[in-house]
């Protein structure tokens, strides 16, 4: 019973259409050579496969297809002949010589790794983005355990460290990313040896460390652009002589760290485990949840009630799944706060609260680099060097706050230093220079509008820009940044003592707790956190200023926003009651007339199609109970536009 | 225009006014009745508004303003034929309220192909053919054209000027 002959035959035509450079399909190969070995039950053959397989594995190493194909060739035809005692001798004593490049591998034996062949086959495009994703988040937790290890002298973080790279090489080896490989081995033989103690803890270490990191980061970085057509033996050469240094022993002259030996709580493993989930099933499974949702609404018995609150519960498990914690961008900034305090020599405490706030993903992404500019402004120009703070009764350590808080449906983030703060005289009088601002408008322009020229476009673009009391350098982009996602930016400052830089993004919330109001026969939806008061208005208490419709409230002259005017959907006589809501915004509150206030309730808001998204004044629209549909009213929107139109409107 | 390869075709009859149109079956999701259209704010009376249709929210057009036909708003016999059409590379659903679905007829293609010169108060590049079936003229609608992007668009940017409604909505 010799079967072997087919087997060959099926490797052979694998192997042929195997495409030169083609990883994968080498890897395929492998498997098949594998399954023929096990399947064989000649001795003779078994080890002939063996060897066929470990030729593969030392291309898919080197990357030598020529040699593959030639000892293949001639594997094919010793079987042919009937002699694959004589090609395997043969091959053996020639195996050394192929592998000595790769010293660190137990090739010699030839012996198949079974667990080597668990693979997906043919979905190259995919593993390539897995194995991005998965390496990024890695080199994410492994500044994190390298700046909490260089805080505490944890020796966890070290085992963590030695794990995670232990993970990297087996990936990068399969994948083929000879340089990435080459580096996660070396870090894994230097974790070794600082577990051990063998290597002592420095600055130098750390900064080494911290630089391997940022390259790797910046491999990734170029895989995700170029995809599959990457270098896949980009290689880090200054690195790796670093770290063969830092192996070595021979470190520069430096006197080891003073250890903070305050052997902390450890590190919080995340327990939970991640998984990686397409977004588009999340989106349609909050559709169908949202459908569920209304559907419900329909339904007005007792026994709803449970119901809808496993409807409720699922739905918030549902917006959860985009999410991640905060937290998330804390190492990245600490990274910066680093770099630049040593940079610098400036010491500086950073703290971050609110890391536990959940949010889409693609926000905190998108968060992260204003705030890096936001704190490289604070480092560099607000806070002041140790002695000049001294002198002027603070601690020498400066501080950065992080502050992120949850109002309704936005977020705010806000940063805040304790440094020498912002020169507002000086803003505006560089505002007059560049023209963008009058002498006279200086003058009598209020200090909070004043600060807020910083983010006027041409103020920071200009030369010269550390010069404005220190900011300006990426003010503006923090600006764009803000405004891409819809977002405000506000900046307050207290001349000696304090700048503070704060945020305001909306989320993207897909309940809203809504008030229903009526305009004429349409239902409109205002968020709640936007309303302060409810009122009953008879019509003849509104007066006239300056064709601006007012209403005085306990004192206060409020501005009137009639609804009717801004909705345009109807023209109806006076009526004798009308409601009004008092509402605040940036500060300022106006009365907002409707015609009936209707009800309270959570409403599940779904985004305008194409069609409507330039209607203003309007966000978004929602279905009620008994299938009415409401609009969710953009109060920014309205305020805006009702204070454009007020110049001309005779009404 | 003429790509149609089958005999006959399918087509949903339906009234406009005096005039019998169809369009293309393979557009037509359903058919439901005109009752629950809520008004757009600011939208011109080209769009109906929008409505629910099992917890998605539809645009409906009037294409009978579009057409030039009347300024009325759809009565109490009106109909909704809810179309499903590609917009920005996208399915989208539409609603077109007409005053009456009529029937699904088996319209030969050359019936459907033929353009006789008529005269014509909607845009001739609306018109997919005009079939005489025994002296019944129906005009076919080519609704990828009615519903054009550029239209819609326009519609868009319409809304974005000052209020320009001066109606009750029909509903309720």
């Amino acid at each position: 019973m010799v079967e072997h002959p087919e087997y060959i035959k099926k490797i052979q035509n694998q192997f042929s259409s195997c495409h030169k450079g083609d990883l994968f399909a080498l890897i395929d190969l492998q498997d098949t050579i594998l399954k023929c070995k096990n399947k064989s039950s000649e001795e003779s053959a078994r080890h002939f496969f063996s060897l066929l397989w470990a030729l593969v594995e030392i291309t898919l190493r080197s990357g030598d297809f020529d040699l593959l194909e030639n000892s293949f060739n001639k594997a094919f035809e010793a079987a042919e002949k009937g002699s694959l005692e004589a090609w395997s001798e043969n091959i053996i004593s020639i195996m050394p010589s192929l592998t000595t490049n790769y010293p660190s591998e137990p090739l010699r034996e030839a012996i198949p790794q079974p667990t080597l062949s668990t693979h997906l086959p043919n979905i190259t495009e995919e593993l390539l983005r897995i194995f991005i994703n998965d390496t990024e988040e890695r080199l994410l937790q492994t500044e994190a355990l390298i700046l909490h290890w260089e805080e505490t002298n944890d020796k966890e973080a070290i085992s963590q460290l030695f794990r995670i790279f232990h993970t990297v090489k087996g990936e990068s080896t399969f994948l083929g990313f000879s340089g990435m490989k080459t580096v996660s081995h070396l870090l894994e033989a230097l974790f070794e040896k600082m577990k051990s103690g063998e290597i002592r803890k420095t600055h130098h270490l750390t900064d080494s460390l911290l630089k391997t990191a940022d390259s790797l980061t910046y491999f990734l970085k170029i895989l995700k652009s170029e995809g599959l057509s990457a270098d896949k033996n980009f290689n880090f050469p200054e690195v790796e002589a670093e770290l063969e240094i830092l192996l070595s022993g021979e470190l520069p002259e430096e006197s080891p760290q003073l250890p903070g030996e305050k052997e902390t709580a450890g590190i919080q493993e995340n327990k939970d485990e991640f998984i990686r989930v397409r977004s588009s099933y999340i989106n349609q499974l909050n559709d169908r949840i949202q459908e569920l949702w209304i559907a419900e609404n329909n339904i007005s018995t007792e026994l709803i009630h449970p119901l809808r609150k496993i409807t409720r519960e699922i739905q918030a498990l549902a917006i959860k799944l985009r999410t991640v914690k905060l937290s998330r961008m804390e190492p990245r900034l600490k990274r910066i706060i680093r770099d630049l305090s040593q940079h610098t020599g400036k010491e500086i405490l950073f703290s971050f609260h609110g890391g536990d706030i959940e949010v889409d993903r693609n926000l905190v992404e998108a968060m992260e680099e204003p705030l890096m500019h936001i704190i490289r402004n604070s480092v560099d120009h607000g806070i002041e060097p140790g002695d000049e703070r001294l002198q002027s009764g603070k601690d020498k350590q400066g501080h950065i706050s992080i502050y992120v808080k949850r109002k309704g449906s936005s977020l705010t983030v806000t940063a805040e230093d304790d440094g020498r703060g912002i020169d507002i005289e000086k803003v505006a009088q560089t505002a007059v220079k560049r023209g963008i601002i009058s002498q006279e408008e200086a003058f009598t322009m209020s200090d909070s509008d004043k600060i807020h020229l910083i983010f006027s476009p041409g103020f920071s673009t200009a030369e010269n820009v550390t010069d404005i009391s220190g900011r300006g350098i990426g003010v503006d982009i923090v600006k764009a940044m803000t405004d891409k996602l819809n977002g405000k930016l506000d900046i307050t400052t207290e001349p000696g003592y304090s700048t503070r830089v704060t945020i305001s993004i909306p989320v993207n919330t897909t309940i809203l707790e809504g008030l229903i109001v009526r305009i004429c026969s349409g239902y409109y939806v205002l968020p709640v956190v936007d309303i302060k008061e409810c009122l009953n208005i008879d019509p003849s208490h509104i007066k006239s200023v300056n064709n601006l419709k007012v209403l005085e409230l306990r004192g206060k002259i409020l501005p009137i926003l009639d609804m009717k005017n801004v909705t345009g959907i109807c023209k109806k006589g006076p009526q004798s009651r009308i409601s009004g809501l008092v509402i605040l915004h940036h500060n300022r509150e106006y009365i907002l007339l409707v015609d009936a206030i209707e009800n309270k309730t959570e409403v599940a808001i779904k985004p305008l199609t194409k069609m409507f998204s330039k209607l203003k004044g309007i966000s978004s629209w929602t279905i009620f109970s008994g299938g009415k549909i409401g609009f969710v009213l953009d109060l920014y929107e309205i305020i805006q536009q009702t204070e454009r139109n007020q110049g001309g409107n005779s009404e | 225009m003429n790509k149609v390869n089958k005999i006959m075709s399918k087509y949903l009859s339906f009234i406009l006014g005096e005039e019998e149109y169809c369009v293309s079956i393979d557009f037509v999701k359903e058919i439901i009745v005109a009752s629950r259209i809520t008004k757009v704010p600011k939208m011109p009376n080209e769009v109906a508004g929008v409505l629910n249709l099992r917890g998605k929210i539809i645009p409906v057009i009037n294409i009978k303003h579009k057409f030039g036909f009347d300024n009325k708003t759809p009565g109490s016999k009106s109909s909704i034929i809810i179309v499903e059409l590609e917009y920005n590379s996208r399915p989208e659903l539409f609603g077109i309220v007409v005053d009456y679905t009529k029937e699904v007829l088996h319209i030969p293609d050359e019936e459907m192909s033929s353009i006789p010169y008529i005269n014509a108060r909607i845009n001739a590049n609306y018109i997919t053919g005009v079939a005489d079936m025994n002296g019944r003229i129906i005009i076919g609608l080519d609704m990828n054209k009615v519903l054009n992007e550029e239209d819609l668009e326009l519609l868009n940017t319409v809304s974005t000027s000052t209020g320009i409604f001066s109606q009750t909505p029909p509903a309720e």
